[in-house]
């Protein structure tokens, strides 16, 4: 049995941990490469940047439509965000990319909020997110309740203060560590943990008068 | 008595594990504070139902959909950065060859440069000035020579301006009294301050046409870079 993955490990297979094991292999083999990818971006090469790029845009881009809640401006942070990355790569001094990244896009995202506060355009809750379409293995109905969580979701993340939207998109939605939230909102563990309890009971309290949450829970039984 | 000071108790222990119950949902709880909690769940069921609701909350989140971005964010090309201090130095360099452009006009409409063997003058270098009154100052009327050469107004600005300023009294204009002598003494002489003057005044043309040269040279190229700067801006 080979691994194609790994281009083939014959000392894995018949491993009882192989899946394990293959998850950790990979993992090391994308930090190599993440790592000579950031190594080739500090030294100009714009190709390794995008390539960076590629991986990140995903999570950089989410962020900046949970956070703002609009598609177009949403695609205007993360633009900036990576344009403004490959600016100041050459002050990236090691350790964790992603969130190196995630909080310059969660400052693109502020500076975007302040100017949707002076300029008040569109409503962060008014607008529909469209999740990506039905896959093969996912029913009609499983389709529309993704989808209406997502609006749903995306009406009570509106409400909270923009600290706490951001810290409980990162933890829930992003599924970053508590270590590394607090890296990217460059913050104590104490404050993510504070804002966090915080943010997830006022959402938990919006969502209580909504349809989504199981009967038992809601306020209008 | 007693009974509301139970209430009070269980108030206050259900306000702290509320406000733990997100960080024992993530298993981010000291051994100390995750007893606590356990401790008080198993007697507490309102706080059992506010643990569930957070719970659920939080799968509801999980549950939210990743958006897949309708375009790259791969950057296409290499824009240059904009140099900040290249550009407030070209703003500055502008500001003060504009500050000495109207300085130097300034002083050749008040004959400035012109005042040196008026200097020379109150120094008692030149004889020529000096009145009746010996090695006393005096104000000289402007003969008919000079004021073919400078003017009348010039003449008399320039005996205003420097004269006055140098000597700390300012006059207005010559005395009747001072005006015989002085006419008198030299008339029609060819004096040797009307030849500097002249010398002066060919370098100070030069010296202001550079200056403004320079300004609208300086001038052009900031506002073309600030309209660069702020049609870049727009697009970004």
């Amino acid at each position: 049995m080979s691994f194609p993955a790994l281009g083939g490990h014959p000392d894995l297979s018949g491993h009882p941990y192989r899946c394990l094991l293959l998850n950790n292999l990979t993992f090391k083999r994308m930090k190599v490469d993440e790592d000579e990818l950031i190594r080739g971006s500090k030294e100009g090469d714009l190709d390794s940047f995008n390539k960076l790029v590629e991986i990140y845009q995903r999570m950089a881009y989410n962020l900046a439509l949970r956070m703002l809640g609009d598609s177009h401006a949403a695609e205007d942070a993360t633009q900036d965000a990576f344009l403004a990355a490959w600016r100041s790569i050459g002050s990236f001094r090691g350790g964790n990319f992603r969130a190196w990244l995630l909080c310059i896009t969660a400052n693109v995202c502020r500076d975007h909020l302040r100017k949707l506060k002076r300029h008040p355009s569109t409503s962060l809750e008014a607008m529909l997110l469209e999740p990506e379409g039905l896959s093969s293995s996912e029913s009609p109905e499983d389709y529309v309740l993704r989808r209406e969580i997502g609006e749903q979701i995306q009406k009570g993340l509106a409400i909270l203060p923009p600290e706490q939207r951001l810290i409980v998109i990162l933890s829930d939605i992003q599924g970053l560590s508590y270590e590394e939230i607090a890296q990217v909102v460059g913050c104590s563990l104490g404050t993510v943990r504070s804002r966090l309890s915080r943010g997830r009971a006022q959402l938990r309290d919006y969502l209580l008068g909504g349809e989504l949450f199981p009967h038992k829970f809601r306020l209008n039984k | 008595m007693g009974w509301l000071l139970l209430r009070r108790f269980v108030k206050d222990e259900c306000a702290k594990t509320k406000g733990m119950l997100s960080a024992y949902i993530d298993q981010r709880l000291s051994l100390k504070e995750l007893r606590e909690v356990e401790h008080h769940l198993e007697t507490c069921q309102r706080c059992r139902e506010e643990l569930d609701s957070l719970r659920a909350t939080v799968g509801l989140l999980h549950r939210v959909p990743q958006v897949s971005p309708s375009r790259s964010f791969a950057i296409a090309e290499v824009k240059p950065v904009p140099r900040r201090t290249a550009a407030w130095a070209l703003r500055a360099a502008t500001s003060v060859a504009a500050v000495f452009l109207v300085l130097v006009f300034a002083s050749d409409l008040l004959n400035l440069f012109e005042a040196a063997p008026s200097l020379m003058e109150n120094e008692g270098v030149t004889p020529t000035t000096q009145g009746p009154g010996g090695g006393e100052e005096q104000e000289v009327a402007p003969s008919p020579e000079e004021e073919g050469d400078f003017g009348p107004e010039n003449g008399w600005l320039h005996s205003f301006t420097i004269k006055g300023w140098i000597a700390g009294e300012p006059e207005l204009g010559p005395s009747p009294e001072e005006e015989g002598p002085a006419e008198e003494e030299e008339p029609g002489l060819p004096s040797g301050e009307e030849e500097l003057a002249r010398e002066e005044a060919g370098w100070l043309r030069p010296l202001e046409y550079s200056f403004l040269g320079l300004v609208v040279v300086l001038g052009g190229v900031t506002i073309a870079n600030w309209r660069k700067e702020k049609k870049l801006k727009n697009l970004g």
